[in-house]
């Protein structure tokens, strides 16, 4: 992974000092309630509905087992002994002291950690596929990509008061583990005719009060200019973004209001006088940074283990395990392992400060001492051979991180909801707990197959219901919590935005309402469907209908 | 009220606010070429501001609110187009503004802000780290290490 040299290290340094200056203004007046507002979200600072909320960056989801260690030292030493893993692959502490703040940023900051960035109306983290570099299927490793993208977006003088916060996602595969559709930006590394790499560029998608697919403004990107035709859609957006209403305010509002061929023309003309310009990477900085993803030094002998298959014959929870939270990997006798954030019950996505250590003990012993965080809210330890799956698996049971239920229906993504955030209109815990509660039966589960459930306690999506083979939505009616229910929604290669089911359901019928619709399902599909090909050939009729007859 | 040039303190000048830069386009050319300072923000239309700029000594752009980070871009622009008089900052500035101002091309910011003091300059040098070109820095990280080689 990457390692800050001298340079990326002094900068984080002194954002350290610059925002400990501000707090301590803002401690003794000098700083109005709004400036110190823009300020602290720049730096991750939010005020929740119960205490602050720091929100701590993990680049593209890729961390060292010492970074992990730091968190969970954080979570002990200045929060609950716990943190929350997002969408954005970014982790959030629930509980920490406005003035301690600093404190905690410089405690990161020794490893180099911060929170530039990982809120406020500029360039988020860049996340990326959290297979990436180990897939068989990849094209191309995007880490190298991203972690230009973040040197470029940090602290970037001209995009820091954005009409809108602005994200970008990256993929190396004709896959798609990024939803890169749903994004500000989406960038697709492929290869053209003459072998030479560089982008399909997507830009205008995004989830929230509007969702909308991202359209393609450019087939072929030559790698080297990434960052000037960033730059271009970012001054286009910055000088044309409209700055009235902060609902309408993302970039897919321009790029709609505009049209697509529009706003590809402003931003193609403008990028005319920006390439070949400074911002081209030279050769020599994309090797220097590529070389810090390089293949770990594998076990050329892995393959030849045999003890993972008397386990696999022996043990059937394992068997269980292996088949649903372990993955392929590009190197023979490896799998990546997904660590399940996901218990029985649990809010989707915790993760306790001893549960960090142990992860990180894991990934120092087993996984080259790095992790991934994914965009659904789990880890990933990406390069185990195969002969420690057994003993990794014993240690992640033991701490409660191996329930098998990967890509399956309790895997859900959820954002922390009323209980945490004050834009939420509606509770979501409860509701994963219920869910948990009703489908317990992991046979069930299995026999359900690969289900995508997404849940958002308001319309600001953070939990993307909208991409959710099943979203539920948490809305506020006369007081009360209530869900509205989406199918066939999809944040893959295959993006497509779920379409609402009926009318919304009481806070106590969600799971209720999930088994009919999935009984339904299971009435309807042939051999092998998927729920999301199910809904898809059938359309939501047929569903709905069946929801709602016991109802009516 | 300060007013900063090139990061020294100057009582603000006494001139009347400069025409905003709408109502000087409803000029004709001889009232036109007799002014010499203007303002304007994110509502004008820049393609026009780039054509007229060489005419300026001085060009206030205004924030109008704290949100608002389109003049950002727009001195970025007027730099970049060979604009060499002053661009001046005004409206929703502040002391944590100093440093991007600068590094997008203002030379000068009038600080509406009763509390300003003489270290408040230290904004300006407070990130020393500079990945991304700009205006005071056109060179991005990986050029300015082989400048300096």
């Amino acid at each position: 992974m990457y390692i800050y040299n001298e340079v990326d290290q002094r900068l984080i340094d002194e954002r350290v000092a610059q925002y400990r200056d501000q707090t301590q203004r803002f401690i003794a007046g000098e700083l109005s309630e709004d400036e110190f507002l823009a300020l602290r979200l720049m730096n991750g600072l939010y005020i929740q509905r119960q205490a602050p909320m720091l929100r701590v960056a993990i680049p593209y989801g890729l961390m060292s087992a010492e970074q992990l260690r730091v968190l969970a030292e954080v979570s002990r030493d200045f929060d609950k002994g716990y943190g929350h893993f997002t969408t954005r692959t970014n982790i959030q502490f629930n509980w920490p002291k406005l003035e301690e703040v600093p404190d905690i940023l410089e405690r990161l900051a020794k490893v180099q950690l911060h929170a530039i960035q990982t809120s406020g109306n500029c360039i988020r983290n860049t996340t990326t596929d959290h297979f990436a570099g180990i897939h068989p299927s990849e094209t191309e490793d995007p880490r190298p990509w991203c972690e230009l993208i973040r040197q470029w977006s940090t602290l970037h003088p001209e995009f820091a008061y954005l009409p809108r916060k602005f994200k970008i996602a990256v993929t190396g595969s004709s896959e798609d583990r990024a939803a890169s559709q749903v994004h500000d930006v989406g960038l697709h590394l492929v290869r053209n005719e003459a072998g030479e790499l560089g982008f399909e560029v997507l830009v205008g998608g995004g989830l929230g009060r509007t969702p909308i697919i991202g359209k393609k403004i450019r087939d072929f990107l030559p790698a080297p200019e990434l960052l000037s035709y960033l730059e271009a859609i970012l001054r286009i957006y910055n000088l044309k973004g409209r700055r009235d209403n902060k609902y309408k305010a993302r970039i897919k509002i321009l790029v709609e209001a505009m049209g697509i061929e529009a706003f590809t023309e402003q931003v193609e003309r403008h990028w005319q006088t920006l390439k070949d310009g400074e911002l081209r990477i030279p050769q020599q900085e994309i090797d220097r940074v590529t070389a810090f993803f390089a293949d770990h030094p594998y076990r050329e002998d892995a393959a030849a283990d045999l003890t993972l298959d008397e386990k696999l014959d022996s043990n059937q929870d394992f068997r269980t395990w292996y088949a649903r939270n372990t993955h392929p990997h590009k190197q023979p006798g490896y799998r990546a392992v997904t660590v399940s954030l996901k218990p029985h019950l649990g809010a989707p996505g915790d993760i306790t400060a001893l549960q960090m250590e142990i992860v990180a003990d894991l990934a120092e012993r087993f996984s080259f001492a790095q992790i991934r965080s994914t965009h659904e809210q789990n880890l990933v330890l990406a390069d185990v051979a195969q002969a420690d799956l057994y003993e990794v698996w014993q240690v992640l049971t033991e701490h409660n991180l191996a329930r098998a239920n990967i890509g399956l229906l309790t895997d859900m993504i959820v954002c922390p909801g009323f209980d945490f955030c004050s834009l939420a209109n509606a509770h979501t815990l409860n509701i994963a707990e219920q869910i948990n509660r009703t489908f317990e039966d992991l046979d069930y589960l299995h026999d359900l197959g690969e289900i995508r459930l997404n849940m958002s306690g308001c319309i600001n999506a953070c939990g993307h219901h909208h991409v959710g083979h099943i979203g539920i939505l948490g809305v506020d009616k006369k007081g009360e919590d209530w869900y509205q229910i989406t199918i066939g929604g999809s944040s893959r290669e295959d993006a497509s935005l779920g379409k609402v089911l009926g009318r919304a359901v009481a806070a106590d019928d969600v799971a209720a309402t999930l088994e009919r619709l999935l009984e339904t399902y299971v009435d309807l599909r042939v051999e092998g469907e998927r729920f999301i090909d199910t809904v898809r050939r059938l359309g939501v009729a047929p569903f709905k209908e069946a929801v709602y007859a016991v109802a009516s | 009220m300060p007013l900063l040039v090139n990061r020294e303190i100057h009582p603000i000048d006494s001139q009347p606010e400069p025409l905003a830069f709408s109502e000087y386009l409803e000029l004709d050319a001889a009232a036109q070429a007799a002014i010499k300072a203007i303002r304007a923000n994110g509502e004008d239309p820049l393609d026009q501001l780039l054509l007229h700029a060489s005419r300026f000594d001085m060009i206030a752009l205004e924030f109008p609110i704290l949100r608002d980070g389109r003049s950002f871009s727009i001195a970025r622009e007027l730099r970049v187009a060979g604009f060499s008089g002053q661009i001046r900052a005004v409206g929703e500035t502040s002391r944590d503004k100093l440093q991007f101002l600068e590094r997008c091309g203002f030379d000068a910011v009038e600080l509406d802000d009763e509390l300003f003091r003489r270290e408040h300059l230290d904004a300006y040098t407070e990130i020393s780290v500079q990945y991304q070109g700009a205006v005071d820095q056109p060179l991005p990280i990986y050029r300015q290490q082989e400048a300096t080689a």
